[in-house]
């Protein structure tokens, strides 16, 4: 039977331009900083999964980012040397820096020194071996701010460019050793991006749009070419510096690789134009080769995975962190999330005549990626996923009688921006939390829910700092937070307030002090209620709810990679969990084992995948889990074609049985999944073109064959 | 309307520095042309062929020209000296010298009257008095060192002669001088002499100057932002601006007749010379003929019809017409409209017979020229008594005219016809039986069907609606108008009969017709029949209502689509849908 699926698309919270980015590559894992000053950390070992997330703070800047080994150093306009705390997900200590607004920050190779450059033309040097970050020296002032700096391979030459210039440093004495003019016939140029390779050639990019490639010991250049109708604003060196990436205003992402001219007896290397990739419409502002891949980032917010050969794209869009939205489905309210306020919606209901929905129209959806303007590059996909956009192709819209209607709209204080909130499954309190505070509000509606009044609910006994997670037992009665390492367990009371009754450190039970998930399952039908956390080191451990309490009761095994979507089956009492490099594992609660499914059952299709699971859910009616990403919802039936509720059956599935069946429903982009009913679900969407619509205007470009 | 026509070349030129000039003849037709410092030569324009011509061993300085009261010629010889010659005198080094004291500029021909000596330092005097006071001729320079005469003409205005200079100086500016002569002398009357600056407000210069003395005595200044302006010797006054023309080159001037300059200079792409003949009184260029070669101060004449223009190594001639009628017709691109008098024929001889076919019954009553709403009212009722619809409906087809009176009976007799049984009109399925005649054989089928197609047209005879009603009250009966108003309805609801929209606005005609009618009965009768029929139309009416409520629902939308815009989908709707999905 079909179900009826709101399909939520007014959920549009404003794209943020990404400024810059930062690749570990020891832990593989990203730093970005968006436009709003918040920092979001992905890992990419596998299938790139954000990991933390750093809320900004309003007038905040983050204009570079550095790792020194696990710690993430940032700077900005404001001036300042920022490290931050990973594990509370917050500032950590500052140090001012000479020079006012910052525009550019190096890591030395052995992680030892930091360089920053300044408005006012200083380089600040900090050293920052012991875990501290300590003034090491100030190199020569020299004119005009410091746009980039970049540290050679040896860490003792320095390299920064400014307006009209390119200086060599040496680290050592805090002196120029040669400087480099860019200027061409009076005009001002502004060195954007730098690249050092270990034979001393800089390669530069200008505001000219030109690739330059530099002798940096005689301070000559060796070759110049003019790529790009714009700045360029990012240079990649791949490890083996045979190939080079630079894009900018002009996104046209360039490749230049190395090639060794031999005449006669001597060989000579030159760097030549290779391929070159439409993959963004706005500016890119930053570029990082990642093995095979190349990440780049810019003003559209999307974080892009690119490869060649053969031409592959992957686009992550600009989306507030999970967790989004929740919902309540007994009032039908869904609680969104964005930036700094919250949205709570009554859903609509559809007309029903004896029992049977009414179809207003049927539309055969046309897939309009193909009728799009195909000058930009789109996303590559997976085989599964065109042939299920092909199949699905006709949609039935059931008459609205009532449409979504906006309850209340909640702002936070000053703006902060939100690290969670959740909904009580009841609907009657809505909880969030900003860096700094937790807060309650108890929503109170009249029959018609056409009044709506929100007072605020009082939280006692929780430390300073707010929480990162949140969640709400079934029955509304207890809450649990988690907070730097410790859950607080709550009582809730809509008229008395939440009160702590328990905290549970979870130094004992997980690795890392921050956590990835924190779910409390329905009831199951033995009255059992399961709370499940989840590290960002991919220890899982699970509670059981016991009167008020919470008491630990099992942890699972480790695996390699961290869990990206885990969800427990309360009917079955089975925690399911997905693992970013898409496995999937089943634990049976009761007998603390894993299942044999899916086992080597998984469709090939499945492994495929290149994006992780956001969500998990089991189907109401069925033996059957939903999976859910960006692009797309995947149902696997758990029993395959084999019979239904027959767990032994299931336990005989040996490789070479038949694989799980499948079926996939592409959404584009697909932010949240929520079951409401037996037959009723919400899908939460942000359409590429509401993306597209948020962005800044771009630079009129002028392409081969268009007008 | 100017035209001008192929240009040619009237002789070579020696040398362009050295040509001094052309003059009328006293032949027309003829111009003598000074070639040099030594040779003067005579042209017959009109084959371009020698006619004669001398050559002297001293310079002849100043333009040669023919003194028709002395008919004789009269040349300048080193700047100081006048010889005149006869036409057959063959060397002019032996012709006597009359040598002056100071130098000669040049000789003017007046008509009438005898020619004009002008001297350099501005002075003029007429040739004959000059020619016998030559030794004692003396008089005060009217010009200052630095001034040159670049213009000079004679013209007279109530018998007055005057002559007029314009003046350059070495600052490049320009200067009119103009005084009256007196009579017999020819010399200044200096107490008139005018002087008048030539400028304007503006950041201009001149370009182009002409003294023009045909037609209106004034002259044309051309300035360097392309305007004309005359001066009349009164005041100034701008003409236009002159199209096509550089002006950043001197532009020579002339006159060509019929309110027409002629202008020479180089055009505005400045790759070439350009001719143009232009309109002083509408200010427009009327005519232009380009030219390759641009010549810096060429000389410019009309004579006969023909421009004369002095090119790099030629004298060029361009012959023209001027037609000052067809100025405006021209200038429109339109030609002038012959009108056509010629009367037309009209036949009036048409047959006595009428052009349209009539048959035996009605041919009698046409002759007596009876009106065809007497002819009608005199034939269709016998037919209808004799009860033969075939014959009524054939008739019917030859008026268009038919009397109100006859029109009911007409009715009265369809419904009888259709209508025998006075079948129950609330009865919808037996009254489509009725109208469709399904029972029948296929013979009565085809029978009942014409029936039925009296009936029809006999709706579509046009009619007045306030002569119509008495006798539709008085012929027709209630139950008459239920079956046509039943029979109506039937035929715009249910029958697959195709109707154009004049037919279909006579159908609702007469619905408003009945309804006036016989709103009284309807008004007074309980009559079930009568409620149901009225219901039935009421319905009808309120359907097509609602129809004509889509049709302009619908129009701004296929208007929208028509002109290629997007019809904007509900915000809400595409925002938000509960849509059914296999999961």
């Amino acid at each position: 039977m079909a179900s009826k699926v709101h399909r939520v698309r007014y959920y549009n919270p404003k794209p943020q331009p990404i400024n810059c980015v930062s690749f570990n590559k020891t832990s593989k894992h990203i730093a970005v900083a968006r436009g709003d000053a918040s920092i979001e950390i992905w890992d990419l070992n596998y299938a790139p999964y954000l990991v933390k997330f750093i809320p900004g703070v309003k007038n905040g800047s983050v204009e570079a980012l550095g790792w020194v080994k696990d710690r993430l150093l940032s700077t900005g306009l404001g001036g300042a040397l920022i490290e931050w705390d990973l594990d509370k997900l917050c500032l950590k200590t500052t140090v001012l820096l000479t020079g006012y607004a910052a525009w550019c920050l190096d890591v030395s190779p052995d992680n030892s020194l930091v360089a920053v450059g300044t408005e006012q033309g200083y380089v600040n040097l900090y050293s920052v071996d012991s875990d501290e970050i300590i003034y090491n020296k100030l190199f020569d002032k020299q004119e005009g701010r410091i746009l980039c700096c970049q540290f050679d391979k040896t860490g003792n030459v320095l390299v920064t460019g400014s307006i009209n210039t390119i200086r060599v440093w040496n680290v050592q004495t805090g002196h120029a050793i040669t400087r480099m003019s860019v200027s061409r016939r009076g005009r001002e140029v502004i060195v954007w991006c730098l690249g050092i390779l270990s034979d001393n050639t800089i390669v530069s990019g200008d505001s000219l749009g030109r690739l330059i490639f530099w002798d940096s010991t005689l301070g000559d250049q060796l070759e110049s070419y003019s790529t790009h109708k714009a700045d360029i604003l990012s240079i990649a060196v791949s490890d083996d510096e045979k190939s080079l990436f630079c894009s900018g205003v002009d996104p046209v992402i360039m490749n230049f690789i190395k090639v060794n001219k031999s005449t006669g007896k001597q060989t000579e290397a030159q760097w030549v134009k290779n391929v070159q990739r439409n993959i963004h419409e706005h500016d890119v502002r930053g570029l990082v080769i990642h093995g095979e891949k190349l990440i780049s980032i810019g003003v559209d917010g999307y974080l892009t995975f690119s490869s060649y050969p053969p031409k592959w794209v992957m686009r992550l869009p600009p989306m507030i962190p999970a967790p989004r939205s929740s919902v309540c489905s007994r009032k039908k309210l869904l609680l969104l999330r964005y930036s700094s306020h919250l949205e709570v919606w009554k859903l609509g209901s559809y007309a029903t005549n004896n029992g049977n929905v009414l179809v207003t129209n049927v539309n055969t959806k046309l897939d309009s990626s193909q009728l799009e303007n195909n000058e930009l590059e789109q996303d590559s996909t997976i085989d599964i996923i065109n042939k299920a956009k092909a199949e699905n192709v006709q949609l039935q819209s059931l008459k609205l009688t009532e449409k979504p209607v906006k309850l209340v709209s909640i702002q936070t204080k000053e703006k902060n921006q939100i690290r969670c909130c959740a909904l009580s499954p009841n609907g009657e309190l809505v909880v969030y939390s900003t860096a700094s505070v937790i807060r309650m509000l108890k929503l109170d509606a009249d029959e018609e829910q056409s009044n709506i009044s929100v007072s605020k609910v009082l939280i006692n006994g929780l430390p300073e700092g707010g929480c990162d997670r949140v969640a709400f037992t079934d029955d509304s009665c207890t809450m649990v937070a988690h907070s730097a390492g410790t859950l607080h367990v709550l009582q809730v009371d809509p008229e008395a307030g939440a009160t702590p009754v328990q905290t549970i450190s979870l130094d004992k039970y997980l690795k890392a002090k921050s956590i990835l998930h924190l779910y409390i399952s329905k009831r199951s039908p033995k009255g059992v209620t399961y709370l499940v956390v989840a590290d960002t080191l991919g220890s899982i451990a699970v509670w059981t709810q016991n009167n008020k309490k919470f008491e630990f009761y099992v942890s699972l095994p480790k695996y390699h990679c961290v869990p990206s979507a885990l969800t427990v089956d309360s009917l079955r009492e089975n925690l399911i969990v997905t693992y970013v490099d898409q496995k999937i594992i089943e634990y049976e609660l009761k007998e603390k084992r894993f299942t044999k499914w899916p086992g080597a059952a998984l469709p090939p299709e499945w492994l495929s995948r290149r994006s992780a699971v956001s969500s998990i859910c089991a189907h109401p009616t069925r033996d059957a889990v939903l999976f859910q990403d960006e692009t797309s919802l995947w149902i696997m039936e758990k029993t395959a074609k084999q019979e239904v509720n027959e767990p032994a059956a299931k336990r005989k599935s040996k490789p070479g049985c038949q694989n799980v069946a499948l079926k996939i429903v592409p959404i584009k982009y697909l932010a949240d999944f929520h079951w409401l009913d037996k037959d009723e679900a919400v899908t939460l969407e942000v359409l590429p073109e509401n993306i597209v619509s948020q962005l800044p205007p771009i630079a009129a470009t002028k392409r081969h064959g268009h007008i | 309307m100017a035209k001008l026509h192929n240009y040619y070349v009237l002789c070579p030129l020696i040398d362009q520095k050295s040509f001094l000039g052309v003059a009328e003849d006293k032949e027309e037709e003829h111009v003598i042309v000074t070639l040099g410092r030594n040779v003067v030569n005579k042209y017959q324009l009109s084959d371009q062929k020698q006619v004669g011509g001398w050559t002297s061993k001293d310079h002849i300085t100043s333009t040669v020209i023919y003194d028709k009261e002395q008919a004789s010629y009269v040349g300048v010889f080193n700047k100081n000296t006048i010889k005149t010659w006869k036409e057959d005198s063959d060397n002019l080094d032996k012709i006597k010298k009359f040598k002056f004291p100071l130098n000669i500029l040049k000789v003017l021909p007046r008509d009438k009257q005898s020619s004009l000596i002008v001297f350099s330092n501005g002075n003029c005097a007429s040739l004959p008095y000059a020619l016998d006071n030559r030794k004692t001729y003396e008089s005060k320079s009217l010009l200052k060192d630095t001034d040159t005469i670049v213009e000079s003409a004679c013209f007279s205005i109530n018998k007055i002669d005057f002559i007029c200079y314009i003046v350059k100086n070495n600052k490049d500016s320009y200067e009119i001088i103009n005084c009256p002569l007196r009579d017999e002398l020819g010399d200044m009357d200096r107490s008139k002499l005018v002087r008048t600056k030539i400028t304007r407000p503006d950041d201009v210069y001149v370009v182009g100057k002409f003294i023009c003395t045909e037609e209106k005595n004034a002259v044309y200044i051309l300035w360097s932002d392309g305007k004309m302006t005359v001066y009349n010797f009164k005041d100034w006054k701008t003409i236009g601006s002159v199209p096509w023309v550089s002006t950043l080159s001197s532009v020579s001037l002339a006159w060509m007749g019929k309110e027409h300059l002629i202008v020479f200079g180089s055009n505005t792409e400045q790759d070439g010379a350009i001719i143009i003949a232009y309109n002083i009184v509408l200010g427009v260029g009327s005519c232009r003929y380009p030219m390759k070669m641009y010549s810096e101060g060429a000389k410019l004449y009309c004579f006969h019809g023909r421009i004369i223009l002095e090119a790099s190594n030629h004298i060029g001639m361009l012959p023209y017409v001027l037609q000052t009628k067809r100025n405006l017709s021209s200038l429109l691109g339109s030609h002038e409209v012959i009108q056509d008098e010629c009367m037309e024929i009209a036949d009036w001889d048409s047959p006595t017979e009428p052009q349209f076919p009539v048959n035996d019954e009605t041919k009698d009553l046409i002759k007596l020229g009876l009106t065809e709403r007497t002819i009608c009212s005199n034939v269709i009722p016998p037919l209808l008594e004799k009860d033969d619809f075939r014959a009524v409906y054939q008739t019917l087809k030859q008026f268009k005219d038919i009397p109100e009176t006859t029109l009911v009976s007409l009715l009265k007799y369809c419904i009888k016809l259709v209508n025998p049984n006075n079948i129950d009109v609330t009865d919808a399925e037996e009254f489509a039986k009725l109208c469709s005649g399904e029972h029948r054989n296929k013979k009565d089928q085809l029978v009942h069907r014409a029936k039925f197609e009296l009936l029809n047209s006999t709706l579509q005879i046009s009619f007045s609606d306030a002569l119509i009603i008495p006798p539709l009250r008085s012929g027709l009966s209630l139950d008459d108008t239920l079956f046509l108003m039943t029979y109506m309805a039937h035929i715009l609801v249910n029958s697959e009969k195709s109707m154009d929209t004049e037919y279909e606005s006579k159908l609702f005609d007469w619905y408003t017709l009945l309804m006036d009618a016989f709103y009284q009965q309807y008004l007074m009768t309980k009559d079930e029949k009568v409620t149901s029929v009225l219901q039935n139309t009421l319905n009808i009416v309120l359907d097509l209502i609602k129809q004509l409520h889509t049709v302009s629902e619908m129009l701004p939308v296929i208007n929208k689509l028509l002109s290629g815009k997007m019809i904007e989908n509900d915000e809400q709707s595409m925002s938000y849908a509960i849509e059914l999905m296999q999961i």
